[in-house]
Formats: C-alpha cells, structure tokens, sequence
C-alpha cells in the first residue's frame, strides 16, 4: 500500500478516540496522547495506545472564535492552557498533502492543525510522528517525506 | 537606544542576540571554556553566527569553531560600530548565511531545534541512531525540565548508551 494511503489509513482509524495528555516537552515541542492510555515495557511513562509527538513545525489549536495557542507562544502559555484545553474524542482527522499537515477536529469544536513554513526543512528536521498502537510509527519529515518505522528501529538512516 | 550599523555590516543576516548587559553564556559546552565575550559595557550587542542558531559555538552542524564568526558592538552614544573577528572569519559567515541552512528559527522554534541538534550530536558522538521508542524517551526525560544544549545532549547520549531507561 503507498504510504500515503496507509497514513491515512492510521490517522482517520484515530476518529472516536479520547483525545488527553497534552504536554509540552522543550519549546514547543508535545505529546497528545489518543485511546486508553498504556504502559509500554520501553517506555517511561504511559502514552496513548496512539499519540502524537509533535516536534520541527508550527501549529495552533483553534475553536470556531479564536485561536486558543498556537506555537510561537509563550512556554508557560502554553504549558497553561494545555492544562486546561479539554478536547473531547476525535471527530475527524486528516492529513494534508503534499504537506503532511495534519488537521484534527475534536468533539469540543476544538481544532489541532499543523503547518509547514519553509520549502528548506530537510529530513533531519521531523514535523511530527504518530505512534500507532502496535509497533508501527509513522515520520513525517521537513523535507517531505513520509516513513514508516518499527518503533526500535533507527528513525533515520 | 538607536539603531547604528557599520557600512560593513553584512547583507541578508539577522542578529540572533540583541542587547544585553551581562554576560553572554557562550563557552564551550564540551571544553568549559569561558565565556567568550562580556557585554557589559555594551548598550546593543548583535552576534552573528557562520550557522543556525540555538546551540554552543563549536558544536554546530556547520562545524564552525571557537564562536561567533562576528560581533558588531555599538557602544552607548557611539556614531559607528566596530567589528571584531571570530575563530573563522567573518567572509566564511557571510558565504555560509547567504546561501542558507535551512529555515529562521525563532523563541519555541529555536528551542525545538537545539533539542533536535542535541539528538543529532548524541548520535555522532555514540555512532548510534535513535529509534522512534528512544525519541520518545528523550522527550519524556526533557519534558518541562528547560534543559539546556549540553544538558539534552548528555541526556541523549545516555539514552543511545542503554544508561537511560
């Protein structure tokens, strides 16, 4: 199956899911975990049976009057209202191309989008990942491309 | 506080640090060496570096070493800036920035990126890659910590390592 079709596959099969875990790691950087969460044996922490790991690109959650924080904002802003932000379950997701942007609607009319601002990302510079619930991840990365890896295999080659 | 630039002032860069008194924090992550240059006596301060941004001198992707390829300093009151050269030259500057290292990185951004290069340098210094499941890791480990460069880099290195877990 091409790649893209598969991703699609992985980020509509995230519709219904509980959307929680919102975290910032570094910068603007975060996890948003989907589904039940689970303890993994080489994980840390529990995540999401999937989750989102949102790193190099830009991005904003909006309801239907304003957007509520976006990526270039304050950390502490940040770290703020996603203490706050209460998603709901995913009504509807989508990736868009050629970007790999990703856009998902939550049922609290809440809206996640990424976006991609430079044609000069490479592949060393990854805009999100999406773990799914069993071994699989699925890359996107600055320079286009779109991967998919087992989760102890080497991201980038 | 008045915006002077030397006539030599180079084309096409962006200052990536503006005034500040104090000391700039640019030793040498790896050597501890000091601080390269104090600000103190400076009203305004632009740096220009021969790569990105957002990581210690020496240490960047574009390999430069010693620290800023330039520094143009206006002085309080000062009509005309002075420029004083760094471990590589300031021509080598000019040619790396104008041909571009990828996109400008600002705030978060720049945060993102020096915690992505941490991960890079782990694994040239470890000869390993990460997997998905050790990038996971990494984050969690750095989550709300603000660690700096050095500290992500050492972090990712004990990831790589199996010291980490």
């Amino acid at each position: 199956m091409d790649i893209r079709a598969e991703i699609r596959n992985a980020i509509s099969s995230l519709n219904g899911k509980a959307a929680w875990g919102l975290v910032r790691t570094h910068g603007s950087m975060f996890f948003l975990e989907m589904g039940n969460p689970i303890s993994r044996p080489s994980q840390i922490k529990p995540h999401g049976e999937s989750h989102f790991l949102v790193e190099l690109c830009h991005w904003r959650f909006e309801a239907s009057e304003s957007v509520l924080v976006g990526s270039e904002d304050d950390p502490t802003f940040i770290d703020a209202t996603f203490d706050n932000l209460k998603l709901g379950y995913v009504q509807d997701a989508e990736i868009l191309i050629p970007s790999h942007d990703l856009q998902i609607k939550f049922s609290s009319g809440i809206v996640f989008k990424t976006f991609t601002t430079s044609t000069e990302a490479t592949d060393q510079w990854t805009q999100w990942q999406l773990f799914g619930p069993e071994e699989y991840v699925w890359i996107s990365d600055g320079g286009g491309h779109l991967q998919r890896k087992k989760r102890d295999e080497p991201v980038r080659t | 506080m008045s915006r002077v630039y030397p006539d030599s002032r180079p084309r096409g860069l962006s200052p990536v640090m503006l005034s500040t008194f104090g000391k700039a924090h640019f030793s040498n992550a790896r050597s501890g060496a000091p601080p390269l240059v104090d600000f103190s006596v400076w009203e305004r301060t632009e740096l220009y570096f021969a790569g990105e941004v957002g990581h210690p001198p020496g240490i960047g992707s574009l390999g430069f070493a010693g620290g800023p390829t330039g520094i143009i300093t206006t002085p309080a009151g000062a009509a005309t800036g002075s420029l004083v050269g760094g471990g590589v030259g300031w021509a080598s500057g000019m040619i790396y920035c104008a041909k571009g290292a990828g996109p400008k990185f600002r705030g978060n951004q720049r945060q993102n990126k020096a915690a992505n290069d941490a991960k890079r340098d782990a694994e040239r210094e470890t000869g390993k890659r990460m997997s998905a499941d050790q990038e996971e890791k990494f984050h969690d480990l750095i989550t709300k910590q603000g660690f700096d460069y050095g500290e992500m880099v050492k972090i990712a290195v004990a990831i790589l390592s199996g010291e980490a877990y």
